[in-house]
């Protein structure tokens, strides 16, 4: 069995105003994911990964494979959720039903009906009448309804109220007590990333930006919050990036601990994805600009 | 391909309404005492269009990003199109043909049973012919852009359909050559007639290959 499922190595993708280039891995076991704001990217690895478009460079390998050579059978073993898009909008749940069952030998019709139940989608609505909501739960429950090894999710709690979004993050979880498993997962809602993925990939423009895992993000990376003059006296071998503001300034660390030893006098908050992206995305990052 | 099949049979299932439209066209256009050679190309041409307009719902929203994320190849996605337009279209001009053949023998027709096989068996073709044209130009422009071309195509085979069936007139009234090449023509009928199928056929190898060329540079 391969340990890495998806792998991208310095994958290219050129458009008229936007260009890809990113490196990245999905290992088997691990809840991945990938969170961006608007237009950075996200959506072009995924398709990227799945063949939908061409790319302009590097390599791509799923379960080992690049995505055109892979086989109808091998294709069964991978679940997809993306944004935009799902079956013809004139189908129903239960027309979905019974083409995925033709579609994937492992498909669970049975456990995918009751499973529509428990997340109320009706069976016998076309989905041009379903709510938002109501699709973006069929479309998780369709991916994850046969077996897949790997599952390639496209902001998929997107339109859901809390509750909902709960009950498919613990599908989720669920779903990878199968320790071969391998979740990919986009979304900008950094509170469900933060509970559910083992490794974040951080992307902007095209590029990644950070890559860390969530257990250290949280644990170990922390927002100083400094005046000019504490800024300038400041060491900075640990700060990843750093932003103006009107108190002073913002710094990243990814060694909360140092600075809480050595500088008990700043303001130093803990760090979330939001702060940390707030800050990475916003501020100079400090490679290649003298601090 | 199974799925796809089951998911474009789903997609006209679900379209009740249109059919009943169709429906209700025909048995009007059967009881209006219009021309069974109308009839039957005109109602096979609609019908073949209603089982193309599967991939303009396959297109919708982005619904062919999702379509091959699924385990299906473009070149399945081609094959199972051509496979399905033409067996909807035949079956559709088969169910026509059945109701023509009632309606002549109830009206004791003069009509011989080999002129209405030849009757049916160039409607298969233009069924056939509708989709090796269709097929690739929807795929390719999407319903929208395609609209025009498959309004005048229709128009453009029920008139064809219209000129073969009085071929030996126009062929025997334009000219000497027309007369010599309608008589060698109609002495190896049988020649000719395994030459336009092999026609036929290569031209929808040609056209599914298209389809498929351009199913492959598509980027979804």
């Amino acid at each position: 069995m391969e340990e890495i499922l998806l792998d991208l190595k310095n994958v290219r993708k050129q458009y008229a105003n936007f260009s890809l280039e990113c490196s990245m891995q999905v290992k088997r076991g691990s809840i991945t994911g990938l969170i961006g704001a608007n237009g950075a990217g996200k959506t072009t690895i995924f398709k990227a990964s799945l063949g939908l478009i061409h790319t302009d460079g590097g390599e791509i390998r799923m379960m080992g494979k690049t995505p055109q050579q892979l086989t109808n059978e091998e294709w069964e073993k991978i679940g997809v959720v993306l944004s935009d898009a799902t079956f013809p909008n004139i189908l129903t749940a239960e027309d979905a039903g019974a083409i995925l069952k033709k579609m994937y030998h492992r498909f669970d019709k049975a456990d995918f009906e009751e499973k529509c139940r428990t997340f109320a989608i009706p069976m016998n609505k076309k989905m041009k009448e379903m709510s938002t909501g109501m699709k973006a739960k069929l479309k998780i429950l369709m991916a994850m309804s046969h077996q897949a090894e790997i599952l390639i999710l496209d902001e998929p709690t997107s339109g859901l109220d809390v509750m909902a979004r709960e009950g498919i993050l613990d599908a989720l979880r669920a779903y990878m007590e199968q320790e071969e498993r391998a979740i990919l997962i986009s979304s900008h809602i950094s509170g469900d990333l933060e509970n559910l993925c083992d490794d974040l990939y951080l992307i902007d423009q095209g590029k990644i930006r950070l890559h860390e895992d969530t257990d250290v993000l949280l644990d170990q990376y922390g927002i100083l919050k400094v005046t000019e003059s504490e800024f300038a006296a400041l060491d900075k071998q640990y700060i990843l990036a750093y932003c103006k503001e009107d108190f002073g300034y913002r710094c990243l660390t990814d060694q909360k601990q140092y600075y809480m030893e050595n500088m008990p006098q700043i303001v130093i908050e803990k760090g979330t994805i939001d702060e940390v992206m707030k800050t990475m995305l916003k501020g100079s990052s400090r490679k290649g600009v003298s601090l | 391909m199974r799925g796809l099949f089951e998911k474009d049979i789903r997609i006209i299932k679900n379209q009740k309404k249109m059919m009943l439209i169709f429906a209700g066209m025909g048995v009007l256009l059967l009881l209006s005492g219009v021309e069974i050679s109308f009839i039957l190309p005109y109602m096979a041409s609609v019908m073949t269009s209603v089982a193309i307009s599967t991939i303009s719902y396959d297109s919708m929203d982005n619904g062919n990003s999702f379509l091959f994320t699924l385990p299906v190849r473009r070149k399945d996605y081609a094959t199972e199109k051509y496979f399905f337009v033409c067996g909807f279209g035949a079956v559709s001009a088969l169910i026509v043909a059945i109701a023509c053949g009632i309606l002549l023998l109830v009206r004791k027709s003069e009509m011989t049973a080999g002129a209405f096989g030849v009757e049916t068996m160039t409607c298969l073709l233009i069924v056939l012919l509708l989709a090796d044209l269709l097929v690739p130009l929807q795929i390719k422009f999407g319903a929208e852009k395609s609209k025009i071309v498959i309004l005048a195509t229709v128009g453009i085979l029920v008139l064809g359909f219209e000129i073969m069936k009085n071929l030996d007139q126009y062929m025997q009234g334009i000219s000497s050559w027309g007369r010599n090449l309608w008589q060698i023509i109609s002495s190896y009928k049988i020649l000719f007639g395994i030459a336009g199928i092999l026609l036929v056929a290569l031209l929808t190898f040609i056209s599914w290959t298209i389809s498929c060329r351009v199913l492959e540079k598509q980027e979804m």
